[in-house]
């Protein structure tokens, strides 16, 4: 047996444990079953695009799940009117997985659905939705990669979240407790989600401060949101920056 | 062969086009497995799982023969995909430790050691020529039924598989005389 043919055989001999195979379809029908009834209730709005657009941006920020219920609880609408009429939007996420901080990024993000991702100092991908392009920068090395909007060349859907926030018409619970953060009070939102659950912390006002998920017990992300702050508009810009190489999406 | 395909596939399909929860009822399973066995990795077979049946909801295709062949297909070319993004990005190699593999300490050394080697040869082929290699040698679909769901023609995928496999055994070699 040649070594190619034994690598074969021990690759091809493993097989996912039966947990993990139920864990990933319980988690999969809650999705499909919460999109299904999504789609049916409404028709898919031309205003996706400019979200998926947004979602091609976040390389690495994660999978995340889908709330769902049936009655909206009036408060928290004005959570989702924030994050529905934003004009401008930044926010820091963190991703831990067993308490250890596995990735930190930034993403500024307009209502015309310019994105900027800043994953740590070493990679930024902006998505500019009125040039349809894609840039890519990985700051290290300094390489420079373009590509048309659209191009499956990043993880899709990773903005989910804000979409499903924004449709949401579950209950929104909210938390007996009052939180301080960054001075202002904050009043916590819990929505029983698929996968976990998601708290978001909001002004009197319903502006979004602060949001945490827990995907798995081991996984966990957490937001801090800020909105209109004033994002200069070279963030979005897709010229390839001095001292950066272009390379092929292939290389 | 590890995917039964289905007796009368066109009467299902028929039937689950309109009904994507009921398809990811029965064939999500499939779909995970086949995407884990390329990625050895809970978290990017879970997500391609959910990719390919959000798509489906999305933009369900037409006459489709036989839906674990069409599934199947579906999950080793996103896996395939992702495995040669992980490459592309391998200089950020410390971002991607929540998507390493499952392999747990005790595992077989030499199982593991298996499993880097293919997924990084696998991310160096041309995806179809992956694609079809891996549907064939992993998941053991027959060059038809292969063809059938990537519309190919057999000789297509035969000449794919033949050049994939060619392929990795150079890279095996160049690996055995490290």
């Amino acid at each position: 047996m040649n070594s190619l043919d034994r690598s074969m055989e021990l690759f091809a001999a493993r097989e996912p444990e039966a947990a993990l195979v139920s864990d990933a379809q319980r988690k999969l029908e809650a999705l499909v079953g919460a999109r299904v009834a999504g789609v049916a209730r409404r028709p898919l709005r031309d205003a996706r695009g400019w979200l998926a657009a947004a979602a091609t941006a976040v390389v690495l920020v994660t999978m995340l799940w889908l709330p769902f219920g049936s009655t909206p609880a009036l408060a928290f609408a004005q959570v989702q009117q924030h994050l529905r009429d934003f004009r401008t939007l930044r926010f820091d996420v963190e991703q831990r997985m067993n308490g250890q901080r596995l990735m930190k990024a930034r993403v500024s993000m307009t209502r015309d659905g310019n994105v900027r991702t800043d994953v740590g100092e070493d990679l930024s991908v902006v998505v500019n939705s009125s040039e349809r392009r894609v840039l890519t920068l990985m700051h290290r090395p300094r390489i420079a990669m373009e590509s048309p909007l659209g191009a499956p060349a990043t993880k899709d859907d990773a903005l989910r979240w804000l979409d499903d926030i924004r449709e949401f018409q579950g209950e929104a619970r909210i938390l007996p407790q009052i939180r301080q953060i960054r001075g202002q009070r904050a009043h916590g939102w819990e929505l029983a989600t698929a996968g976990g659950n998601l708290v978001l912390w909001a002004t009197d006002e319903g502006l979004p401060l602060e949001m945490t998920m827990d995907g798995s017990a081991k996984l966990q992300l957490s937001f801090q949101f800020e909105f209109e702050l004033p994002l200069d508009a070279h963030l979005f810009s897709t010229a390839i920056p001095a001292g950066y190489s272009r390379a092929e999406p292939e290389d | 062969m590890r995917i039964p395909l289905l007796a009368n596939a066109a009467a299902v399909s028929g039937a689950v086009d309109h009904d994507i929860a009921a398809l990811a009822r029965q064939y999500g399973p499939i779909v995970f497995r086949a995407a884990w066995r390329v990625l050895g990795a809970r978290v990017a077979a879970e997500d391609v799982q959910q990719q390919i049946f959000l798509r489906l909801i999305e933009s369900p295709p037409r006459d489709v023969e036989s839906w674990p062949a069409w599934l199947t297909a579906a999950a080793t070319r996103l896996s395939i995909d992702h495995l040669r993004r992980q490459r592309r990005w391998k200089l950020l190699a410390p971002l991607w430790k929540a998507d390493e593999p499952d392999d747990s300490p005790a595992e077989d050394a030499e199982r593991a050691e298996a499993g880097r080697f293919m997924r990084a040869a696998l991310a160096r082929l041309h995806p179809r020529d992956a694609s079809c290699f891996v549907m064939r040698h992993l998941h053991g679909l027959t060059p038809a039924a292969i063809g059938s769901a990537l519309g190919l023609s057999e000789n297509h995928v035969s000449v794919s598989v033949h050049r994939a496999r060619k392929a990795l055994e150079a890279m095996a070699a160049k690996e055995q005389s490290r």
